[in-house]
């Protein structure tokens, strides 16, 4: 079969996938109710959360400040979707010897963003941390009095025009507006274009790509980016290295919601690379009051799945046990709602754990450096071979 | 010492041969012993002095007691030997250059020791016959005293003479008479009789006290860490005393830290139990022919019941009859003069065992009140926190044993238990181990209490008695009694778990200290925040800082 012959036969499998209509997605009724607030809106949350501290003081109480609880302890799992969301539980922040400190942070944090708010610019989160040095000791004090911030005003992250540094990268067939430049992703060399935390300056997103391929480590997406996968086959390569930001996410939502393309990932065949997959999906246990903004819908889990280890031949030597950790985590993962969505991921995290090993998209690699563009994903894409 | 009932008692030979006992049996040793023996000399005196004063209601000295220590080179000891000989030409001069070791052990040098104090100081008659015997004491009856009045320092000048051959050298002054007597003194070994090599009386120098003065062989380098910490521990506990000590080119001054004189004892009249049989049986046999009882004086000697009223404490007419009918069952119209060996014997056993008799009178003891101690305490130690425990007496052989156990904690003592042990208010240092405090403070685990891995702690145990329950003559350590090493275990337990319980206070309010701390520097992030977010609308900056403090300060109920 010609290379042309099997493009086209690529192609016509991916269209007969269900065009997915990014409905907005609803929070479930016990779900902390989130809004995307305006500057304006958001500024005055924090002028609020000030005047309510200053009038417990004039009645003469102890100030304080009801923060909802970001962590698995108030998880709530759309039951439909398996959606992941916030809960009600909150703790309570005041002027305490127990909370004071994190009290303290909180205001600090809120003090400095109305000030980036009044003064309409964004800042990063480094820049924040650096306001008080003193105070906060840690940068990951400050980045979590953020989110802290964010959820108290029952508003996302970017409400509060705190970013993060770039993290994720795009590449191939998508072209967009990022702050009024004309950005064409199929001219950016092999590095590709750093996702912007500035998320509401991208605009006019267009495509002629049949799908886009999600890919989890940075290492994967040099690989197919140099290759320049996106003219043999009409695609987006995306990447949020790791565990992925806001941005990356947010941008992935907006380029599926605007082009209404599926979403190929390839992730390692670990835990790990499952949980990465649930947090694009399903949103994370952190960050659950930004899912409704985050999640993307059509995503497949195209490789590399434990079962392809015996279907495509990998060699054992690339096999890697799994560490006490690895089971943990993924014993962990099969007790959460939101795989019982998937039946076929669990499927497949289950014949992980049986067979005791993991392996790195690295791996095909132990079949030839081309293997993976010229073998596994023609053939992948070409069977259907998604799930 | 200035009395005078003065009794002469045995050899002086005896002591010669028992320098182990007497604390002279090797340089070092001989050198800290010498040291304090005229220190507790001087003391003795002192207090004695004072106690008298105070039943004149006259105003009272406090203790003065000056000690010199210097080193004096071999060629000096001979020249002086010989200058000495010059003088008087007199034999023991002749003699002391005999005893002069000039192929001398090297661990020895030579020493002088001078020890002045402001007591009542001796008069001139009576000097040669304090000092020239050696079982010579102004001997009271049964009371509280540090133990070998008057015998120690003789001892200190039969070792100077004997290592230098050298008299000792004593001025003395009274307050009655304004002159000073001037005295060389040695001792004939052989009679147990003082020979002076000098006396002199200088008129108009008015002063009092006694000064004297010692050539003796020694070893000061052992000697000296010895001297300084028996100073620090006897500051302790007789904190009314300045002692000015001068070690060669050193001088440490142990200053006078309190006005107040603790009760100083009283004589008292012996306890049944405290009381064996020769003693007994001296008594009978020295029995005057006439005796007084209740005031009314009678001719003969007493009945056996007048004798136990007359001459031990605690028993009245009812007690003492029916001590001796049901108890020794004797008759107790029998007189004394009747009485037969098998009686004392039966009598003496009865006295001894019998559980009846009231507790020892404990008003005999001089117990250092706790404040002193205390005070005492916090400037020569410099603790965080002192614990007493005071106030126990258990009986032992007849006689009241008083326990006072004071613990300093913190501050600036080092790491780990330091142990004090007084007895009588005299420092012991020796034999540690085998002390029944050392058995006590094992038995109280103070580690269940206090972490000595973190904090310093010195535990002051206090022995005070008429008789010191001392293991041996040398008296180094205390005897391990049961009852006596439970008693001091309680009460160190029991000043531990106050130390414990301080511990405990000290590190809440330092939690709380450190609490108000947080909350004060955060309130003040806060009031900074606040007012920049709502412009100072509506309160200022100031404000919400006045009262979030406020709602701390409620809190932590500080004013």
């Amino acid at each position: 079969m010609s290379q042309t012959a099997q493009n086209l036969k690529i192609i016509e499998e991916i269209r007969k996938l269900k065009k997915v209509d990014q409905e907005a997605i609803k929070s479930p009724k016990d779900a902390l109710k989130i809004n995307e607030l305006s500057l304006e809106e958001t500024k005055q949350g924090i002028e609020d959360i000030a005047l309510n501290l200053l009038s417990l003081l004039d009645f003469g109480e102890r100030p304080s400040v009801l923060v909802p609880i970001r962590s698995a302890q108030n998880t709530i799992v759309d039951q439909e979707t398996g959606h992941i969301f916030l809960g009600h539980n909150a703790v309570t922040r005041s002027l305490s010897p127990a909370s004071v400190r994190q009290l303290a942070v909180l205001i600090r944090v809120a003090d400095g963003i109305h000030e980036l708010l009044s003064l309409g610019r964004h800042s990063t989160k480094r820049e924040l941390f650096y306001t008080d040095v003193n105070l906060f000791q840690d940068q990951t004090i400050s980045d979590r009095a953020i989110e802290d911030l964010a959820v108290t005003l029952r508003t996302i992250r970017n409400a509060t025009y705190i970013v993060a540094s770039a993290k994720g990268k795009i590449i191939g067939r998508i072209r967009f507006r990022e702050s009024g430049d004309l950005i064409d992703c199929t001219k950016m060399g092999t590095g590709g274009k750093a996702i912007t935390p500035f998320q509401e300056q991208v605009e006019d997103i267009d495509s002629d790509a049949e799908f886009v391929l999600l890919v989890e480590k940075d290492a994967a997406f040099m690989s197919l980016s140099e290759a320049k996968i996106y003219e043999r086959y009409p695609c987006i390569l995306m990447t949020g290295i790791g565990s992925p930001d806001i941005a990356t996410r947010m941008m992935l939502r907006r380029i599926v919601d605007e082009t209404g393309l599926p979403v190929f990932a390839i992730m390692d065949a670990d835990p790990y690379g499952l949980e990465i997959l649930r947090s694009y999906t399903f949103g994370s246990k952190a960050l659950g009051y930004e899912t409704p903004w985050l999640v993307t819908q059509n995503i497949y889990w195209l490789g590399l799945r434990p079962g392809d280890m015996q279907k495509y031949k990998i060699p054992k030597e690339v096999y890697i046990p799994l560490t006490d950790a690895d089971r943990k985590k993924g014993k962990e993962l099969l007790e959460e709602k939101w795989l019982q969505n998937k039946p076929k991921w669990a499927d497949e995290l289950r014949s992980m754990l049986r067979s005791g090993v993991k392996a790195e998209i690295q791996a095909l690699a132990a079949k030839g450096f081309e293997y993976m563009t010229e073998k596994y994903l023609p053939q992948k894409l070409e069977s259907a071979d998604w799930i | 010492m200035t009395s005078d009932k003065v009794e002469t008692l045995s050899a002086a030979q005896w002591f010669k041969e028992n320098s182990e006992i007497a604390g002279f049996d090797n340089p070092g040793k001989s050198t800290f012993t010498s040291v304090r023996e005229l220190v507790e000399n001087s003391l003795d005196a002192c207090e004695e002095d004072i106690q008298m004063l105070q039943m004149r209601g006259e105003e009272i000295d406090y203790p003065n007691i000056n000690i010199i220590i210097h080193p004096v080179s071999h060629e000096r000891i001979r020249k002086k030997i010989l200058a000495n000989l010059d003088e008087s030409g007199s034999g023991s001069v002749l003699e002391g250059i005999e005893d002069f070791k000039i192929e001398h052990d090297p661990s020895e040098k030579y020493y002088v020791i001078e020890v002045a104090d402001n007591g009542p100081g001796i008069y001139h008659e009576f000097i040669s016959l304090v000092f020239g015997t050696v079982f010579t004491g102004t001997k009271y009856g049964i009371k509280q005293g540090r133990g070998r009045f008057g015998m120690g320092a003789k001892m200190a000048m039969i070792h100077a003479q004997r290592t230098t051959g050298l008299d000792t050298e004593i001025w003395s002054a009274t307050r009655d008479i304004s002159e000073e007597s001037y005295f060389r003194i040695r001792i004939d070994l052989k009679s147990n009789s003082p020979i002076y090599t000098a006396q002199q009386i200088i008129p108009d120098k008015p002063w009092h006290g006694l000064r004297m003065r010692l050539y003796f062989g020694g070893n000061l380098i052992w000697a000296k860490q010895r001297i300084l910490e028996y100073f620090k521990q006897l500051a302790l506990v007789t904190p009314y005393v300045d002692f000015r000590l001068v070690i060669g080119d050193d001088k440490y001054l142990f200053k006078r830290i309190t006005d107040e004189i603790p009760p100083l004892p009283l004589e008292t009249k012996p306890h049944p139990h405290g009381i064996d049989i020769e003693e007994l049986k001296e008594m009978v046999k020295k029995y005057p022919k006439k005796y007084k009882i209740k005031n009314e004086l009678k001719e003969g000697h007493p009945t056996l019941a007048e004798f136990l009223m007359i001459d031990f404490q605690g028993i009245g007419d009812g007690t003492a009859k029916k001590f001796l009918r049901y108890k020794v069952d004797i008759d107790p119209y029998m007189l004394i003069s009747e009485l037969n060996e098998a009686h004392i014997f039966k009598l003496s056993e009865a006295m001894s065992s019998y559980d009846d008799f009231p507790a020892p009178d404990s008003s005999c003891l001089s117990i250092l009140p706790p404040e002193s101690l205390e005070k005492a305490a916090n400037v020569l130690l410099e603790p965080e926190y002192i614990k007493n425990v005071t106030g126990k007496i258990i009986a032992i052989k007849g006689h009241p044993v008083h326990i006072t156990t004071s613990v300093a904690f913190g501050g600036n003592i080092p790491t780990g238990v330091n142990l004090y042990r007084f007895a009588n208010r005299i420092p012991l240092l020796f034999k540690e181990r085998s002390d029944v405090c050392y058995k006590a403070l094992e038995e109280a685990n103070i580690k269940r209490y206090i972490d000595i891995n973190v904090h310093g702690v010195t535990v002051m145990v206090s022995v005070v008695s008429t008789r010191m329950p001392y293991q041996d003559a040398a008296k180094d350590f205390i005897a391990d009694y049961d009852e006596l090493r439970e008693t001091i275990k309680l009460s160190m337990q029991k000043a531990f778990r106050g130390v414990k319980t301080y511990i405990s206070r000290r590190e809440e309010e330092k939690k709380k200290e450190q609490e108000f701390e947080k909350l004060k520097e955060h309130a003040n992030r806060l009031a900074v925040s606040l007012a920049k977010i709502t412009k100072g609308i509506p309160m200022s900056e100031s404000e919400i800082q006045y009262r979030l403090m406020k709602i701390i300060m409620s809190e932590y109920s500080i004013d």
